[in-house]
């Protein structure tokens, strides 16, 4: 049995090696100037300190980063890390660990980030403003996840 | 200042115990749980402010005092001073949301400040993350975490009243040294301006915020280190 509060921060480490281009477009890792090597970090640093939240980690976000990745697969990595978001609603910190890789793979898929309500409900309907047809994917694939 | 005794509609005695900001070990709660009935405790509550409040008949409460002290408790203190401080759970081996030390920190201010005399009762709680379990924005002085050893802090709180109001940030992501220099500053100002039977946030509406700011220059600065900082780039 889980504890109430648990994130599946392995299960979102695992998706994530799915996105690295592994020199499909990058030469050589670029390290921390990648959104993926980004998430990744904060996956690994939240698993190892047993932390939610990184303080200053928003700033540390590699947006710089114009990368062409594959969206179907960048569709299904953000549908997980929705999955782990707690509905915190007014209690919404930018710098939760989800958030921070949230964040990374908003600024992949959709050039920049969706500013986050606290809900994955709302969140829907800002990522359908944004882009009608991946914000239409993205909800598609995180419900056919959670029914899972 | 008196003892945390208070007589109860039904005669009894409420004994007010302060903790290390909540936390009672099990030896502590054994020791108590024999303790109860052997000095006749009709039962105990816990309050609001962290401590645990006894019931105990008149007769008892020199044999119940010597009990608690035996524990390593204390009986607190009421009137004009300096309480008991809240704390969140929030450290390295207990909330996971905790940002930093924050109740190492809540120990180590009621260790320094508790009792301490002021114009009327002040009351702080600390908080290991913005979620504030503790009511930072309630307390005369609220400390909220926003790194490993950083943390807001706010002043003129107030929380159980007819007109409850939410301090005001004084300082953003201070370090735990620099918070005692405040604190330090903030109570030697109040004893200095306050009026008898003044509440600070008053005392701040009448005179203004600015004594009891520390002028630039006399807060502790520390390099701040960022230990995600490191990992991302090893």
């Amino acid at each position: 049995m889980n504890a109430q509060n648990d994130y599946d921060f392995h299960g979102i480490r695992q998706n994530l090696e799915h996105l690295c281009l592994n020199g499909e477009i990058c030469t050589g890792c670029e390290k921390n100037r990648c959104l993926v090597f980004f998430s990744k970090k904060v996956a690994d640093y939240a698993m190892n300190k047993n932390v939610f939240t990184i303080p200053q980690g928003c700033s540390m976000i590699p947006k710089q980063d114009l990368k062409t990745y594959h969206e179907d697969e960048l569709i299904e990595s953000l549908s997980l890390v929705l999955q782990q978001c707690k509905d915190c609603r007014d209690n919404h910190d930018d710098d939760c660990s989800v958030n921070l890789i949230r964040t990374s793979l908003e600024y992949a898929l959709f050039g920049d980030s969706l500013a986050y309500r606290g809900s994955t409900t709302i969140y829907f309907i800002d990522a359908h403003n944004a882009n009608n047809r991946i914000g239409k994917l993205l909800k598609d694939k995180f419900m056919e996840s959670k029914n899972k | 200042m008196g003892k945390a005794i208070f007589k109860q509609r039904n005669g009894v005695f409420g004994v007010g115990i302060v903790t290390p900001c909540g936390l009672i070990t099990p030896e502590q709660l054994g020791g108590l749980s024999k303790l109860l009935p052997e000095v006749g405790a009709l039962g105990s509550k816990l309050t609001t402010r962290q401590t645990l409040i006894v019931l105990i008949p008149e007769e008892a409460l020199e044999r119940f005092a010597a009990g608690v002290t035996a524990l390593g408790l204390d009986i607190g203190s009421f009137g004009d001073i300096v309480r008991n401080v809240k704390g969140c759970a929030g450290n390295s081996s207990l909330c996971m949301r905790s940002l930093s030390e924050a109740h190492g920190l809540a120990v180590e201010i009621q260790k320094k400040f508790m009792n301490q005399p002021t114009p009327h009762d002040f009351k702080i709680s600390v908080a290991g993350c913005h979620r504030g379990c503790t009511d930072p924005l309630c307390a005369d002085f609220g400390l909220i975490a926003t790194g490993p050893d950083t943390y807001d802090v706010y002043i003129g709180g107030r929380g159980g009243s007819r007109r409850p109001q939410h301090g005001q940030k004084m300082y953003s992501s201070i370090s735990s040294d620099a918070v005692f220099v405040v604190l330090d500053h903030l109570l030697k100002v109040y004893r200095s301006l306050g009026e008898p039977a003044e509440r600070i946030c008053s005392t701040i509406k009448r005179v203004g915020i600015d004594p009891f700011v520390l002028p630039e220059g006399e807060l502790p600065k520390e390099e701040p280190s960022n230990d995600f900082f490191d990992f991302l780039n090893d």
